[in-house]
């Protein structure tokens, strides 16, 4: 079925140039990681599209806000401050637990685990495409976000900084089925790898051995290795293990500590700055 | 005959709803607008609207979404070919076979979709990436007659 009046090369030849250039940039992208640097202008480039279609929420959210009662803030208020007295007590006790580590790490000349500067960054949009895991927040290149910065909430590692923007960036989530982070089970420290799943409530953790040590409640902390992640922070929680002797490998799965299906506020890492305090003193003593 | 800022103003705001964020529930139910428009705008004016459009839309799309540069622009492109040979019969069917055959364009960019992600990511197979489809097939009439009245608008004027 050809049109009368046929303008321009024909469909076949546009076809092939469409999908010769896309195939390109999918090797170019996808294999060498091309596009890296040139993401932070190209995002900047459709932006506008992002503002606009990051409106309808927005307004919604504020007139939500509008209609908050006296008493809803009363009552969140009281939890709150029953929240702070709980952790200033925690705090206390960390301080000098703190101390006590780093004296003790000073003794073995083990290098201090540093501090480093938190940024606050609230929740713009959840981007769950099957494929994708992956959430925007509020802040971009402009605030110093840098890439694979590590993602925080309350409590434990939520995932690392993926793609800027210049007033907001997006933040692979750990259950993403191409993220992968280095752990160790708190109680033995035996090393692992904990891939994402692709559902928000699982991690599934390759390559156990059948022998390997590990029991149903472990607490998995970021490892430190990989330098993406600073050790020592919680990851996930072993959930169930499945050890089938006709595969290579035990099958084990875990449920994420951060609370990855109700993000509201998040924590940003600086680790390309730590925090040069009293810590720091006494590792250098 | 064409007015191209009708056409690119409305591709945008397929763009636009395409990336709206919605309740993480409803993502996945998500219906494929700009697929609907490009396949819309190509039915009246096939020398136009047609391949590079598409790709040039799907690159879009990828920025827009952090995928890798060029997965949608290929598999929009592909659509957008299949799309240009049949776009007089589509354009002579009834509204419920255009769903139809809609339906199967949609399960083919979200095939051609997986494939890349599988390739590139390794994403492994689940059946819920079919979804939209059924959304789009479902939200083709009304996405069709809103499209025709902003192309007759131009028209009359």
């Amino acid at each position: 079925m050809k049109p009368i009046f046929n303008i321009g090369p024909s469909i076949e030849s546009r076809l092939f140039v469409a999908v010769f250039f896309a195939v390109t940039l999918l090797i170019a992208d996808g294999v060498y990681q091309f596009s890296k640097p040139i993401r932070v202008p190209l995002n900047s480039l459709v932006y506008p599209i992002k503002f606009i279609a990051s409106l309808p929420g927005e307004f919604l959210e504020e007139s939500s806000a509008l209609f908050v009662t006296q008493g809803d803030l009363l009552a969140e208020r009281e939890i709150l401050i029953s929240e702070i007295m709980q952790l200033r007590e925690k705090a206390q006790r960390f301080d000098i637990l703190e101390e006590e580590n780093a004296q003790l790490r000073s003794l073995m000349d083990a290098p201090l685990a540093p501090e480093f500067a938190k940024t606050i960054v609230e929740l713009l949009a959840v981007e769950n495409s099957p494929y994708s895991q992956q959430v925007r927040v509020n802040k971009g290149a402009l605030d110093g976000v840098f890439l694979s910065q590590p993602v925080l909430d309350d409590q434990g590692i939520v995932g690392q900084i993926n793609d800027i923007a210049p007033t907001e960036s997006r933040v692979l989530l750990i259950t993403d089925i191409a993220h992968a982070i280095p752990v160790r089970i708190l109680r033995n420290n035996v090393s692992l790898i904990a891939n994402g799943s692709g559902n928000t409530n699982r991690l599934n953790i390759k390559y156990v051995a059948h022998s390997a040590d590990i029991e149903v409640g472990d607490l998995l902390v970021s490892s430190g290795l990989g330098e993406v992640f600073p050790a020592g922070y919680p990851v996930g929680v072993v959930s169930d293990i499945i050890r089938d002797e006709s595969k290579p490998f035990a099958q084990v799965n875990a449920i994420p500590l951060a609370r990855l299906d109700s993000i509201r506020y998040l924590l940003l890492l600086d680790t390309q700055a730590p925090l040069t305090g009293e810590a720091q003193q006494v590792d250098t003593q | 005959m064409i007015n191209r800022f009708h056409v690119h103003f409305s591709l945008l705001v397929c763009t636009v709803v395409e990336i709206m964020p919605m309740p993480i529930n409803f993502g996945t139910y998500r219906p494929d607008w700009l697929l609907m428009g490009l396949v819309f705008w190509n039915m009246f004016f096939p020398q136009n609207i047609n391949i590079g459009i598409a790709f040039f839309y799907g690159l879009i799309m990828d920025v827009l979404l952090g995928y890798t540069l060029g997965m949608h622009a290929l598999a929009f492109s592909l659509i957008m070919y299949v799309a240009s040979i049949h776009h007089l019969r589509f354009k002579n069917y009834s509204i419920w076979q255009q769903s139809g055959i809609l339906g199967l364009y949609t399960a083919f960019f979200n095939m051609v979709l997986f494939w890349l992600q599988h390739w590139f990511n390794d994403a492994f197979f689940q059946l819920n990436y079919f979804w939209p489809t059924a959304t789009t097939m479902f939200l083709w009439p009304w996405c069709f007659w809103l499209l025709n009245r902003v192309r007759k608008k131009r028209l009359r004027h």
